[in-house]
């Protein structure tokens, strides 16, 4: 974790409200079969295959508990065993926190696919935070760069220089969150690494989305990976007055393992839709008003506001459907985890879906610090996995 | 629907505006020099593609010249990013620089705002000297407030440069950033064409910006081992038998995306078509690409397979070529590799010996390169490229440019850090 001295605050973890709305004796609304798929009219229904999740909980992938929604916790992921981790000691030292979490749930969600290697067809797109370099590294230069007068570029450039750690580098690129998971794993299948504060996750997944349906690979990840606990991360967050918001920080990663679903034996759920909306302009209520009987019916929600103010407005429009859904809200479980966030929402969604009774469609939508709305429409597939657990209480 | 580039606008070595990239490559100039963004006196590397003569007056002058009934506006926002430090980051400005100059090419205006925008960026670190010299002490406190300093702030936004520019023209469409290092461009542009192509967008403003041409950015390169040790203007030596290392460039390349049909409808003039794209990993190593470029010769072959040609149809490359003893030869297996025996005989070049590597623009900076193929009709030379290289035994263009109204169709390569690839094809407008 990042060293103690550098956090000089406490940070707030508790959640920061009840959940929604859940009524697990609700009936699901009929399936009903939309005609707006992800990518287009022309290509093959996408499906969740399986997935990885590394959260403050632990390591997880699905079992129709409910767990990430009612037990999940924000803060800190916590260490990683040796028979969990996908990299090695000297590996790590080149990984960001975020680029280990995301390696992890890649490798986790390619097994629970049940996809055989070598995965060098596999494409993958992630969405990335920023500024993943151990500020331990950057003190070491500026302090080596500093003389009477404060900074000093001569100094930084004859003593300070010798002190950066070669592989900082490799620690600060933020493709590097997507690159070093596809570097242990094999990946090299199409690709795009996209900075997030929620709405380029949601982009990473329509980009996957439309890889896998037209055919430019046979199975792609999708999915984010952050820290909002870095110390840099943190200091903007507050100075930008998100804490003050109700931005409860957290970090994590998600990845789905995408494939066309008539090709994928036991889908976890058919991705019926996935649209990013921005906010500039506009505010959510107005956007959340026109979508929201669009979309209907569906008989589940997961929502991820990142702050007060969005959470009651996705909590009064959601409550102001006829007939009523069940809700879920998966940031006052998991905080704010910002790239990982969308990712971490679906996962919950996809679990939610493993339930019994199982809501026939389920929609995520998710609202990051970036001001863009991320919806993503779930639906039970015809032939579910057997075995799902005991609908959560 | 096909997808064409209908304006571009370009900050590089050469100076601001497209007309500037192209005019330099045109001349066969070279844009490398001694840094003076900031004293590098006491680094190992001293020389770079900087932006000169770019200052904060000079930029709300072109900006308003650019938007026209916006001046005031202009000349407001530009006066507050410098204030905010904003600014210091000189990718911002030059972002903003490009995409004004592609919008308003374009002759795009308020009717046209909800067009997505799909930038690349380069890593978010130019203010770490701020912390220390805001603080005095010898101690960074990352979480601490900075009273009396309202400029210095922990940037880890990458994507400020979007959000600048989506203010500055008033864009409501959304913002995907692209952080793919030295392949974003490239993505960015692929991205935008794939919007087009299933109508998820009508049309796209897409780019790259970058600038490493700060302590730390050039202090990382120069740990990694990248640039050439040589400070002299031929440092990078693409394909050249004596070359050792990279250059560091900045710049800024930025485009404007439509289909085809309505962009003519309106009556804009394609520059180019956006023909086809691929991308793969390479999945090998932190510190080195594959070494037989395989994934990389599969990414130009994927882009042939989605533009429905034959390798054959390639009549000019345009090279990620970064002077680096290890990389060149890894690109010459990969096109060998993805166009057989019709590697031997397309002209290859690498515009990074006259503008520098500009790192996560690099992508963009070469397609607009491109254009000089079908503005100009001409093919863009090799600076320093004097001594053949049996490992890169390719039809290498030398310094001088080439006639190119024969060529058709142009492959441009971007290979990154951590390993993604990516090709584009781009054709001659009907």
């Amino acid at each position: 974790m990042f060293p103690p001295t550098m956090l000089r605050r406490p940070i707030p973890v508790k959640p920061t409200g009840p959940l929604l709305f859940w009524d697990p004796r609700a009936t699901p609304a009929a399936l009903t079969m939309s005609q707006h798929t992800a990518a287009g009219s022309q290509e093959r229904p996408v499906c969740i295959a399986g997935l990885g999740v590394v959260s403050p909980s632990g390591l997880s992938g699905i079992d129709g508990s409910g767990a990430l929604l009612l037990r999940g916790r924000a803060g800190a992921v916590p260490p990683i065993s040796a028979e969990d981790d996908v990299a090695g000691p000297r590996q790590r030292r080149m990984m960001s926190r975020p680029a280990h979490f995301a390696a992890i749930a890649m490798r986790l969600a390619l097994r629970a696919a049940g996809w055989q290697e070598p995965w060098e067809a596999v494409g993958c797109f992630m969405g990335t935070g920023a500024s993943g370099g151990s500020p331990a590294d950057l003190e070491a230069l500026l302090l080596a760069s500093i003389d009477e007068q404060g900074l000093s570029l001569p100094r930084l450039g004859s003593r300070g220089l010798y002190t950066i750690n070669p592989l900082l580098t490799f620690q600060c690129l933020s493709n590097f969150t997507l690159c070093h998971g596809a570097i242990l794993l094999g990946l090299g299948g199409p690709n795009g690494a996209f900075f997030s504060r929620g709405g380029g996750t949601v982009a990473a997944l329509q980009e996957a989305l439309w890889a896998v349906a037209t055919g430019a690979c046979p199975g792609a990840l999708a999915g984010g990976a952050d820290s909002a606990l870095h110390p840099v991360t943190l200091a903007e967050l507050r100075r930008d007055g998100a804490l003050g918001a109700g931005l409860v920080p957290s970090e994590g990663a998600a990845v789905l393992a995408l494939a066309p679903a008539e090709e994928t034996a036991a889908p976890l759920a058919i991705i019926e839709r996935c649209q990013l909306h921005p906010l500039r302009g506009t505010s959510l209520a107005p956007v959340l008003a026109a979508l929201l009987p669009a979309l209907s019916p569906f008989d589940a929600a997961v929502v991820a506001p990142w702050g007060t103010e969005a959470r009651a407005v996705l909590a009064a429009a959601l409550a102001g459907l006829a007939p009523a859904v069940r809700a879920y809200d998966l940031s006052a479980a998991l905080g704010e985890s910002l790239a990982a966030t969308p990712a971490l929402a679906w996962a919950a969604a996809a679990d939610l879906m493993q339930a019994e009774p199982a809501p026939a469609r389920v929609l995520v939508l998710t609202v990051g610090p970036d001001g863009e709305l991320g919806e993503v429409l779930l639906r039970r597939p015809a032939r579910p996995r057997q075995g799902g657990a005991a609908c959560p209480q | 629907m096909p997808a064409v580039i209908t304006a571009a606008g370009a900050v590089s070595a050469f100076g601001v505006g497209l007309s500037a990239l192209l005019g330099g490559l045109a001349e066969a100039r070279c844009g490398i020099g001694p840094l003076t963004c900031f004293d590098a006196s006491t680094f190992p590397v001293r020389v770079g593609g900087e932006v000169t003569g770019l200052s904060t007056a000079f930029a709300a002058d072109r900006l308003a010249a650019l938007l026209p009934g916006q001046t005031d506006e202009a000349v407001a926002r530009l006066s507050a990013w410098s204030t905010s430090g904003l600014l210091r980051d000189r990718k911002v400005l030059f972002a903003a620089l490009a995409a004004v100059e592609a919008w308003s090419g374009a002759g795009l205006g308020a009717a046209e705002r909800d067009a997505w925008l799909v930038p690349a960026f380069g890593l978010e670190h130019a203010f770490l000297e701020d912390a220390v010299l805001a603080r005095r002490v010898g101690r960074i406190d990352w979480d601490a407030e900075t009273p009396g300093l309202p400029e210095v702030r922990f940037r880890s936004q990458v994507d400020h440069g979007a959000r600048c520019i989506a203010e500055l023209l008033g864009l409501r469409g959304p913002i995907v950033p692209h952080v793919s290092a030295c392949a974003g461009g490239g993505l960015a542009l692929a991205h935008a064409a794939a919007l087009i192509e299933r109508g998820a967008a009508a049309r796209v403003l897409c780019g790259a910006a970058d600038s490493m041409l700060n302590p730390l950015g050039l202090g990382g390169m120069i740990r990694l081992g990248a640039p050439s040790p040589r400070n002299a203007a031929d440092a990078c030596r693409p394909f050249d038998r004596r070359r050792d290392g990279l250059v560091i460039g900045e710049g800024a390349a930025m485009f404007v995306v439509e289909d085809e049909a309505s962009a003519r409808a309106r009556g804009a003039r394609p520059l180019a078509r956006i023909l086809g794209w691929g991308s793969t990993q390479d999945g090998y190593r932190v510190t080195a690409p594959r070494p037989d470029g395989v994934m990389a010769g599969r990414a130009m072959s994927a882009a042939l397979a989605r533009a429905d040609l034959s390798p054959e149809a390639v009549d000019y490359i345009n090279a990620h070529g970064t002077g680096t003893p290890l990389n060149d030869p890894v690109e010459v297996r990969a096109i060998r590799a993805a166009l057989g025996t019709h590697a031997e005989r397309v002209p290859v070049s690498s515009i990074k010996g006259a503008v520098g590597h500009l790192m996560a623009a690099s992508g963009a900076i070469e397609a607009a390169a491109c254009l000089l193929v079908f503005l100009r009709d001409l093919v863009p030379g090799t600076q320093h490229y004097r001594e053949p290289d049996p490992e890169c035994d390719l039809p290498i263009l030398g310094e001088t440019p080439r006639p190119g109204a024969h060529v058709a169709v142009v492959l441009s390569n971007s290979f990154g850090f951590g390993g993604q690839n990516v090709a584009l094809l781009l054709g001659r407008p009907s």
